[in-house]
């Protein structure tokens, strides 16, 4: 993750339990999970997800909500961290795990030697120097 | 003009992607990190398109249509086109998670051949999607009451960022951005004011 540095250092902070200071889902605690699990189909229905984020305020000319968890875990469900990134970064660590997750070969990460993850498998997220 | 899907797309981490089913999709795009990609907000490889939206928001209108000729293209933002392979008639038009090789959130079914892609992109100003709508009074629906709402929602407002897909057979020999400015570079956000 670390061609992505801010969704990166987001994921440290969110295993730690900090969080941006206006975080709506709170900051500090919960401490958020290494282990998550893959939830598609929940993500795709879950159009409360995108009502729930929407008083956490972003310049939108240059950042995006990052959130950790990220949407497609189950682990994400209102209790993510959320902090603003660089669209650049956001877009493209979103990218990285959607092809990762799905055993697409991504430039400079280890080919997850799996293949298609189904959703309920349990993934853990690392971040690479 | 055949409208052939009118309903929402998820654009997870503000992008999605356009493919051919068996194409092997978005294996063989590069990332939004390299530099170019993510300027133009588009990448394109043959078989499979991957587009940047504006908005901060997962969720965009987003209508397809088959068309026998050029669509015109003077009320859009901007209008990306690409040459795309559908040899297994399948159109795939999904978010970066569930873009599997051979399914997606969004499956079409067309006649197998060659095909323009044109990506019309409509009030492409950042920060102009359903945030700025009545998702606050939303939120207190339950969540299929949401989903039709928000269906409606983005339906009736052509106000925000909405993008249509024209699929017409044959080729171009142009692609890319054929109208509007670089992603990037950007609409000012003070233009639609």
């Amino acid at each position: 993750m670390s061609v992505h540095p801010q969704s990166a250092c987001h994921m440290v902070e969110a295993w730690a339990g900090a969080g941006s200071e206006n975080n709506p889902r709170g900051n500090y605690l919960p401490l958020r999970p290494h282990l998550v699990t893959i939830d598609r189909k929940g993500n795709e229905n879950d159009v409360r997800r995108n009502a729930s984020v929407a008083p956490f305020k972003c310049n939108s000319a240059i950042d995006d909500r990052d959130e950790y968890p990220l949407a497609v875990f189950e682990e994400n469900k209102k209790k993510a961290s959320i902090k603003c990134v660089k669209k650049k970064d956001n877009r493209g660590s979103g990218s990285q795990v959607g092809k990762q997750i799905n055993g697409q070969n991504f430039y400079g990460a280890t080919p997850n030697p799996y293949g298609y993850l189904e959703d309920g498998s349990v993934v853990e997220m690392v971040v690479r120097e | 003009m055949n409208r052939i899907f009118a309903g929402k797309i998820q654009a997870d981490h503000g992008q999605f992607l356009i493919y051919a089913a068996g194409s092997g999709a978005g294996e063989a795009l590069p990332d939004w990190t390299e530099e170019e990609h993510g300027e133009k907000g588009y990448m394109a490889n043959g078989s499979a398109i991957g587009l940047l939206v504006y908005g901060g928001t997962s969720l965009y209108w987003l209508e397809v249509y088959l068309h026998d000729n050029l669509p015109t293209f003077e009320e859009c933002d901007r209008v990306l086109a690409f040459n795309l392979e559908i040899a297994s008639g399948k159109l795939i038009i999904s978010d970066i998670f569930n873009a599997c090789s051979d399914e997606g959130a969004i499956n079409l079914l067309v006649e197998a051949g060659s095909y323009v892609v044109y990506i019309l992109g409509y009030n492409l100003v950042y920060g102009n999607d359903i945030y700025d709508g009545l998702f606050t009074e939303m939120y207190k629906l339950s969540a299929e009451e949401l989903d039709k709402e928000i269906d409606r929602e983005l339906e009736k407002r052509t106000d925000i960022e909405r993008y249509e897909i024209i699929l017409v057979s044959g080729k171009t020999q142009i692609e890319g951005a054929i109208k509007g400015e670089n992603y990037m570079g950007g609409i000012e956000p003070d233009r639609h004011q």
